[in-house]
């Protein structure tokens, strides 16, 4: 079972970026976390930073460039194939679930009020592809 | 010589000359007419009154004699007149009558004598009275005037052969038949040729009275009239008189003639025969016969067929109609002979038919016209008349036969078709307009509904998208206060008192609560979406609800369902819609008794009915309505949680896909909802 090395998390919103971070932390203490605010600055740090990150955890409402956006634009590059996309979200709508799929989306996870749940459902995500 | 016996002798011889000298006058030879004339200068007449009378006055045949001897002169006078006039045959003829009156003169004289004779008078010396002699010369005239007469009687007798002989033989050639009948029994006295052909040329009838030479037409009566002319003297003419005679023994024959009876009288004007003028007009009668019972023939037909019709002569003038025209008319052949029919045409019409008829009667050719005739009773009806001309052999129009067709029926129906046809147009007329109006009002209404509709959208999505930016943008604060709750209740554990843990869970539930209630609410929302129809299948769409609410089906619930349709609707809706209405009876399921819900379909008209039965609490039916309400909830948050959304939710749904929801309940036994969809909605 792989382990991932480099997480990007992808939120306009700070709260849930710690409490993802948090979330993360507890799972695979050795990884590398790294945050972005919205699709435009996730673009540059990926872009800067090679090799692209192991696993991001997308965001679809984030102003400037959203989840949607970024996700297309990520996934059109061969070399960021490998990589794989999560996308967290408060939506739960089986249309975005779709569309995200469609543009190359790994997974799919809900934001919810309880972490545990939460910690419990990025186990069972992940436990697909690691 | 005794001259009593010489006067006498002298007196008869006189009277003698006085004859031959009448008889000279009648025939027109000169003579002294006046010893004829006149009793007084006559020789005889002198001898009377000078001497004889007072002679011989006391025998009484001689008072007797003069007054013979006055009437003899006295006729004498008449013939002669009668002759003058020109009547001559009778004058003639009157000599005989003088002849009895001259014998009773002789007679007379001779009686005188022989008194005389007998006792020979007083007076002495009768003398011979010398006037009485007759002379030489009177001698001599007498004989001249016999050879005269004669010569004449013997010339007039020829003229008179001569014009037998010609009168002769016009009777025998004339072309007619003619005969000669004497006396009472109508003796053939006379036939021409002709008449002896038209009775039968082989008859011999000359000589026989009629009645036995043609014994046939006593039967006829022609006896009869023949009896009534010779006794009247009225002549008869017959015209056409159809007469059977016996031609040959075999054959009876049938001949028209027409006749003529004539009878002719002697000098005194009794009827002595019956002249006979007769020619056969047979062949004609018959003829006309034949066209007789030919038109009779036509108007038998024309009588008891349903037209009206007619017959006029060659200019039109008609003489003849059907009964029929008589029974719509009611008028008769006098008021309608000749131009009447005038009378029962209609006053707006009369003057375009003459017209045309003025015209038409001199062309050879049939012609129709339309015109209105008055029935009876006032009434006009439309008449089609139909008129042809038949022509004779010489190419001239001798008759017009005319027929009238009562087209009333058909006129009306025109009439009313026309009419019809008019208020068919002027209807069709103001319903187009109308519809116009109509269509002009609905595009207004149209683009005012449009207008409203888009507005009513925009609406919608301006809501929709607020309620989801609403319902989003809440939840997340929500969210987070769960976050924090749950992290104060991890961290502090330990610290906490009972009472703020009991808060906190409190605080806990509620943010959950109002979470659910964003969730339903946005979900409400969403459903007054407008998405595409697709097709779904219903059993994959109970699968996946069962999914989504295996928690609880895992406790022990039984879903079954089986073979669910497939029908045209929103996936995502109808997958809510399961999911509520089996979450519902999943919640409300009996303690202690493990759910069970059964699904079935069935297929009403071109619905699908789905039934949703449970085995659950029930609800009391009489809020099977209220139940759909929106935050509607039957039972208390503490009892069974809920946000009283589910159900509208579901009733939301089912409207998007044109259909509808029912719930029916004994309180305490189970639920059934029952949906109705359409089979196939279609994306309009």
């Amino acid at each position: 079972m792989q382990m991932p090395t480099k997480i990007l998390i992808v939120d306009d919103d700070p709260e849930d970026q710690e409490f993802l971070l948090l979330t993360i932390k507890e799972l695979y203490p050795f990884a590398t976390n790294i945050t972005a605010n919205n699709g435009k600055e996730a673009m540059d740090y990926i872009e800067k930073n090679p090799p692209p990150p192991f696993l991001v955890f997308l965001d679809l409402n984030m102003p400037f460039v959203n989840g949607f956006e970024f996700l297309a634009a990520y996934k059109q590059k061969p070399e960021y194939k490998e990589s794989h996309v999560i996308i967290y979200t408060t939506s739960s709508t089986p249309r975005d679930k779709a569309i995200t799929k469609d543009l190359g989306a790994t997974d799919f996870i809900t934001k919810i009020g309880d972490l545990k749940l939460l910690k419990k459902n990025i186990q069972h995500v992940m436990e697909k592809f690691l | 010589m005794d001259n009593i016996k010489l006067d006498f002798e002298q007196a008869k011889a006189k009277h003698l000359l006085f004859k031959s000298r009448l008889r000279s006058i009648l025939y027109e030879s000169e003579v002294d007419e006046a010893p004829v004339l006149s009793h007084f200068e006559c020789a005889v007449g002198k001898w009377i009154y000078s001497y004889a009378l007072k002679a011989y006055g006391h025998i009484p045949e001689m008072l007797e004699l003069e007054k013979v001897h006055a009437d003899i002169h006295t006729s004498a006078r008449e013939l002669v007149k009668e002759y003058r006039e020109g009547n001559v045959e009778k004058a003639r003829e009157g000599l005989s009558d003088m002849d009895k009156i001259a014998d009773n003169l002789i007679g007379l004289l001779a009686l005188v004598e022989k008194e005389l004779q007998k006792q020979p008078p007083a007076i002495t010396a009768i003398n011979h009275y010398q006037e009485l002699d007759l002379n030489h010369k009177e001698l001599t005239e007498l004989l001249i005037a016999n050879e005269q007469l004669d010569k004449i009687i013997r010339e007039e007798s020829g003229e008179l052969i001569k014009e037998r002989k010609l009168l002769h033989s016009f009777f025998m050639q004339a072309p007619a038949a003619l005969g000669i009948l004497r006396g009472p029994n109508h003796l053939i006295e006379f036939a021409n040729p002709q008449l002896k052909q038209l009775i039968g040329a082989t008859r011999n009838i000359i000589g026989k009275p009629v009645r036995e030479a043609l014994p046939e037409v006593e039967s006829q009566g022609f006896i009869e009239l023949l009896n009534g002319v010779y006794e009247t003297g009225t002549p008869f003419i017959g015209k056409e008189v159809p007469v059977q005679l016996q031609k040959s023994p075999e054959k009876l024959e049938l001949e028209y003639i027409n006749f003529v009876y004539q009878p002719f009288t002697d000098t005194k004007e009794d009827t002595e025969g019956i002249c006979v003028f007769a020619y056969p007009v047979t062949d004609m009668v018959l003829a006309r016969k034949k066209v007789e019972e030919s038109e009779e023939h036509f108007r038998s037909f024309a009588n008891s067929i349903q037209n009206l019709a007619w017959i006029a002569n060659g200019d039109g003038w008609i003489y003849w109609y059907n009964q029929r025209w008589y029974d719509y008319t009611g008028t008769n052949l006098e008021d309608m002979q000749g131009w009447g029919w005038g009378k029962v045409h209609h006053p707006e019409h009369i003057d375009r038919v003459v017209e045309y008829v003025k015209k038409a009667w001199k062309i050879d050719k049939p012609f129709e016209m339309i015109f209105p005739l008055r029935r009876f009773d006032g009434e006009y009806q439309s008449f089609l008349t139909l008129v042809v001309p038949i022509i004779d052999d010489a190419g001239k129009i001798c008759r017009w036969i005319g027929t009238n067709t009562n087209i009333n029926q058909q006129k009306e129906a025109e009439e009313a078709l026309k009419l019809s046809e008019q208020r068919y147009r002027m209807l069709a007329d103001s319903l187009e307009q109308k519809v116009n109006e109509r269509t002009l009002e609905l595009k207004k209404s149209q683009a005012e509904l449009t207008s409203k509709n888009q507005e009513l959208e925009q609406q919608n999505a301006e809501l929709a998208s607020f309620t989801f930016i609403a319902s989003h943008d809440l939840k997340e604060p929500l969210r987070k206060i769960e976050i924090y709750s749950n992290k104060i209740i991890d961290a502090e554990q330990s610290n906490l008192s009972g009472n703020s843990k009991n808060y906190l869970s409190k605080l806990t539930e509620t943010t959950y609560r109002m979470r659910k209630l964003l969730d339903d609410i946005f979900t409400y929302a969403e459903t007054g979406k407008k998405l595409s129809y697709e097709a779904t299948n219903l059993s994959e769409i109970a699968a996946l609800s069962a999914h989504t609410l295996q928690e609880q089906i895992n406790e022990g619930a039984k879903v079954k369902y089986a073979n669910l349709p497939t029908i045209n609707a929103i996936p995502s809706q109808m997958e809510q819609l399961f999911t509520n209405i089996i979450g519902n009876s999943l919640k409300y399921s009996k303690k202690g008794v493990k759910p069970y819900i059964n699904i079935e379909t069935q297929q009403d008209g071109s619905n699908w009915k789905i039934s949703f039965a449970d085995n659950g609490i029930g609800f009391d039916d009489a809020f099977n309505e209220k139940i759909f309400e929106i935050f509607q909830r039957l039972h208390s948050r503490t009892d069974y949680s809920g946000t009283g959304i589910g159900l509208a939710i579901c009733k939301k749904i089912v409207e998007n896909h044109h259909g509808s929801i029912i719930a029916n309940s004994v309180n305490g036994s189970g639920a059934v909802f029952t949906i109705i969809l359409p089979q196939n909605l279609n994306n309009k």
